[in-house]
C-alpha cells in the first residue's frame, strides 16, 4: 500500500502539484476536457506527491460540499436512500403510466387526456403536512398566494417578508413572523434559514424540533421562540416547558446540549464555538402575543392584525373582503363578577377568573356586495360573546385595548333577525363562526369574545 | 438499479426489523463522509459523487447480510464505494472516450484508502479556517457547492457572469487552502 502523505508536508509546493490542484478543480466541477484529463492522467501515475495532492484536493472538496450541505452524516444518510426511493418510484410510475397510456390511446383518446391530467395534478406533490391556521391583514410571501387552510407541502422553502403565518401541524402550532424563510422538513421537523419562529407544542408533540444553521431545537412539550439571523446566530427563548437546545458546527454535528426551561434562554452565536444562557426577555413574545393571543386557529375571510388600531370608529378601518380578529387585553383577573347580555342570554362570568378579550371587527366599504363568513377557534373555553353596543361600551375600559378609540352609536352591536347578523359558538366552546349581513348606511358590525384562560377558575353561570 | 427497488423500499416499510435498520443507518451514517470522500476520490466530479453515494447506500443495504458483524463497516462500505465508483468512471470514459485510466484509479484508491487520519485532520482544520472568511464569503461559497449542477442559472440570479463566480470560488478555494496548509505546518490540532 502506498502511505499517505505526512499531513504537516505541503503537497503543492512546486509548480507540477500546483497544476494538479487546478486540475482537481477542473474535475471536480465538471470543467475538465480531454486535454486535462490526459495531463492529469499523466502527473498522477508519474508523481507520488502530484497523486496524493490530487486525492487531497478531492478531499477538500468533499468536506465543503459537506459543510456546505450542513447536515449531520445521519440525516445525510437518511436523506440519501430516501431520495433513491422516491426517484425509483418516480421512474416506476412513469413507466407504468407510458403503458397505461399507449392502452388508453388505443381505446379512448379523451380517457388519456383525462388520465394525464389526473396523474399531472397528484404523482409530483411531496407529502402535505401542515395547513395555514391563521394570517395578518400585512402578510406577503414571496411567489405565492397563501390562503387560510391551503396545504403546506415537505420540503419547499417559504418565504414570509412581511406579517405573521400560522401553520397547523400535527399537536403544534407554528407562528412564523416575517422576515423570515424556512422549510418543512416533516410532521415535526422545521428548518429556519432566517427570521423567527414561535411554536406551541401540546404533549402529544414532544420531540418536535427547529433546526437553524447554527441550532437545534427539540421540544418537550411546552412554548418557545427561535430567531436565527445570519450575521449573528440563533437565539432560543423558552416561554413554558423545556426544551434541548444543541450547538451544531459547520458539518452539523452537536456540540454542546443546553437544557431550557420556563423563562430561561440562550444564544448560539455563528461566530463562537460556545453557546451561552442569556436573560430571558418575555417581551419577544409581545409582537406573537399581540396578533394572535390564544387563537389556535382561523377559518374563512378572517384576519389577524399586527398593530392595534388607534381608532375603530365606523369608517377608520375598513375591512375590504375579510372580518378581523384583534386580541385585546389578555388574562385579565376579575376582581368582581362580570354581568352581560351575552349571544346566550345574560352571562355572569364570576370574581378571580381570568379573562381574554378578543374583538371581532367588521367594517366594509360601501361597495362590497357578499360580506365574509368565517370562524375562530381558541385554545381556551369562550365564557361570552358581546354583541350589544351597549355591553360593547360597558367592556371597552376593562377589556378593550389601551389608547383605542371605540364607536359608541348603536349600530356598532350586531343586529339578529330574519336574513341579519349570525354567530355562533360551538358545542365545545372553542369555536365561534360568523356571518355578518350589511345594514347601510353604515356597515360596522363588532362583537367581543371573552374566553377563559384559567380552568380552575369558576365557570360562567348564566 | 431496478432491482435494488424493493431492498429500498424493505427499508422504509414497517415489516422490516427495526433493530437491524437502525444498525445499518447507524453505521451508514458513521460511515458517511468516507463514503462520499471515496467516491468523490474516483468519480472527480461533485455532481457525479451524489448520484454515486446513493448507489453505494443502496447496494450496501442490499449486501447488508453479506456483512459480518464485528467486522469493519466503514473499509467494507468504502471498498463498495470504490467498487461502484469505479464502474461508474468506466461506463463514462466509454460513453466520453476520455478519462482515468483504471491503473490511475487503483492509485487513487490506494492513496485515499490509506488517508483515514488524514481526511479527518483536514476535516478539522478546515472547519476551523472556514470560520476566518467572513459569512458572505462562507454562505457564497456554500451556495456554489449546493448548486452546482445550476451554476451558470445561479450566477445569472446573482448578476454575474459564470467566469466571475468561477474566480471567486478559486480565490476562496485558494485561501482557504493556504489557511489548512499554514495549521497543518504549524502542527496544530485544535
Amino acid at each position: 500500500m502506498i502511505p499517505p502523505s505526512s499531513p504537516f508536508s505541503s503537497p503543492f509546493s512546486s509548480p507540477s502539484n500546483n497544476e494538479v490542484r487546478l486540475l482537481a478543480d477542473a474535475v471536480f466541477d465538471g470543467r475538465a476536457d480531454r486535454a486535462s484529463i490526459k495531463r492529469l492522467e499523466s502527473l498522477i501515475t508519474s508523481d507520488l506527491g502530484c497523486l496524493q495532492g490530487y486525492v487531497q484536493q478531492l478531499n477538500f472538496h468533499s468536506v465543503i460540499s459537506q459543510m456546505a450541505r450542513n447536515r449531520t452524516p445521519e440525516e445525510a444518510a437518511v436523506a440519501v436512500l430516501q431520495d433513491f426511493s422516491k426517484a425509483i418510484r418516480l421512474r416506476d410510475r412513469r413507466e407504468r403510466l407510458t403503458w397505461s397510456l399507449l392502452t388508453a390511446v388505443l381505446t379512448c383518446s379523451l380517457l388519456v387526456v383525462v388520465g394525464t391530467m389526473v396523474w399531472r395534478a397528484g404523482a409530483f406533490r411531496s407529502s402535505p403536512l401542515a395547513t395555514i391556521a391563521s394570517l395578518s391583514t400585512n402578510i406577503q410571501i414571496r411567489g405565492e398566494s397563501m390562503e387560510l387552510g391551503r396545504i403546506v407541502r415537505r420540503g419547499k422553502p417559504m418565504t414570509v417578508t412581511e406579517g405573521v403565518l400560522s401553520l397547523q401541524l400535527p399537536h403544534v402550532m407554528v407562528d412564523v413572523l416575517g422576515p423570515a424563510t424556512f422549510q418543512l422538513d416533516g410532521p415535526d421537523r422545521i428548518s429556519l434559514k432566517t427570521g423567527t419562529l414561535v411554536a406551541k407544542v401540546d404533549p402529544h408533540g414532544a420531540g418536535f424540533t427547529i433546526k437553524t444553521p447554527t441550532a437545534e431545537v427539540v421540544d418537550f412539550g411546552t412554548e418557545f421562540r427561535v430567531q436565527h439571523l445570519p450575521a449573528k446566530g440563533t437565539d432560543v427563548s423558552v416561554r413554558q416547558g423545556r426544551v434541548q437546545a444543541s450547538l451544531l458546527d459547520q458539518l452539523g454535528q452537536p456540540t454542546q446540549l443546553l437544557e431550557l426551561t420556563d423563562h430561561r434562554a440562550a444564544e448560539f452565536p455563528i461566530s463562537a464555538r460556545t453557546a451561552r444562557e442569556v436573560n430571558y426577555q418575555p417581551q419577544d413574545f409581545t409582537p406573537i402575543d399581540r396578533i394572535r393571543g390564544g387563537i389556535r386557529s382561523i377559518d374563512g375571510m378572517l384576519r389577524t392584525t399586527p398593530q392595534a388600531p388607534a381608532s375603530l370608529l365606523n369608517g377608520q378601518v375598513l375591512t375590504h373582503n375579510h372580518v378581523l380578529i384583534i386580541p385585546e387585553q389578555q388574562q385579565v383577573v376579575l376582581d368582581r363578577d362580570l354581568v352581560l347580555d351575552g349571544l346566550e342570554g345574560p352571562t355572569r362570568i364570576p370574581a378571580g377568573s381570568s379573562v381574554s378579550s378578543y374583538l371581532v371587527h367588521y367594517d366594509p366599504p360601501a361597495d362590497l356586495s357578499r360580506a365574509p363568513r368565517g370562524a375562530v377557534t381558541f385554545n381556551d373555553q369562550i365564557a361570552a360573546v358581546i354583541v350589544k353596543t351597549a355591553d360593547l361600551s360597558a367592556t371597552d375600559a376593562l377589556l378593550g385595548l389601551p389608547g383605542t378609540e371605540f364607536e359608541s352609536e348603536s349600530y356598532r352591536g350586531l343586529e339578529f333577525g330574519l336574513d341579519e347578523d349570525m354567530v355562533q359558538v360551538s358545542t365545545d366552546r372553542h369555536t365561534v363562526s360568523f356571518h355578518f349581513d350589511m345594514s347601510p348606511p353604515q356597515n360596522l358590525d363588532e362583537a367581543r369574545v371573552l374566553v377563559v384562560t384559567n380552568p380552575n377558575a369558576p365557570r360562567p353561570a348564566p | 438499479m431496478m432491482q435494488y427497488w424493493d431492498s429500498v423500499n424493505d427499508l422504509f416499510s414497517d415489516d422490516v426489523d427495526s433493530s437491524r435498520e437502525a444498525m445499518f443507518l447507524r453505521q451508514l451514517a458513521a460511515a458517511y463522509h468516507d463514503i462520499y470522500a471515496s467516491s468523490l476520490a474516483i468519480v472527480g466530479r461533485g455532481e457525479d459523487a451524489d448520484d454515486v453515494v446513493q448507489e453505494v447506500c443502496v447496494v450496501l443495504w442490499k449486501q447488508y447480510d453479506e456483512f459480518e458483524e464485528g467486522t469493519n463497516f466503514k473499509k467494507w462500505a468504502c471498498s463498495v464505494a470504490f467498487n461502484v465508483a469505479k464502474a461508474f468512471v468506466r461506463k463514462r470514459r466509454r460513453q466520453q472516450g476520455y478519462g482515468l485510466s483504471d491503473y490511475a484509479l487503483m492509485r487513487v484508491a490506494q492513496i485515499q484508502s490509506g488517508g483515514d487520519e488524514l481526511l479527518e485532520m483536514q476535516r478539522d482544520v478546515l472547519q476551523n479556517c472556514m470560520q476566518k472568511l467572513s459569512d458572505e464569503e462562507r454562505n457564497f461559497l456554500f451556495d456554489c457547492y449546493r448548486n452546482a449542477p445550476t451554476l451558470a442559472k445561479y450566477a445569472r440570479n446573482l448578476g454575474m457572469s459564470i467566469g466571475t463566480v468561477y474566480s471567486k470560488v478559486k480565490r476562496l478555494r485558494r485561501r482557504l487552502l493556504d489557511c489548512v496548509q499554514r495549521t497543518l505546518r504549524r502542527g496544530e490540532t485544535l
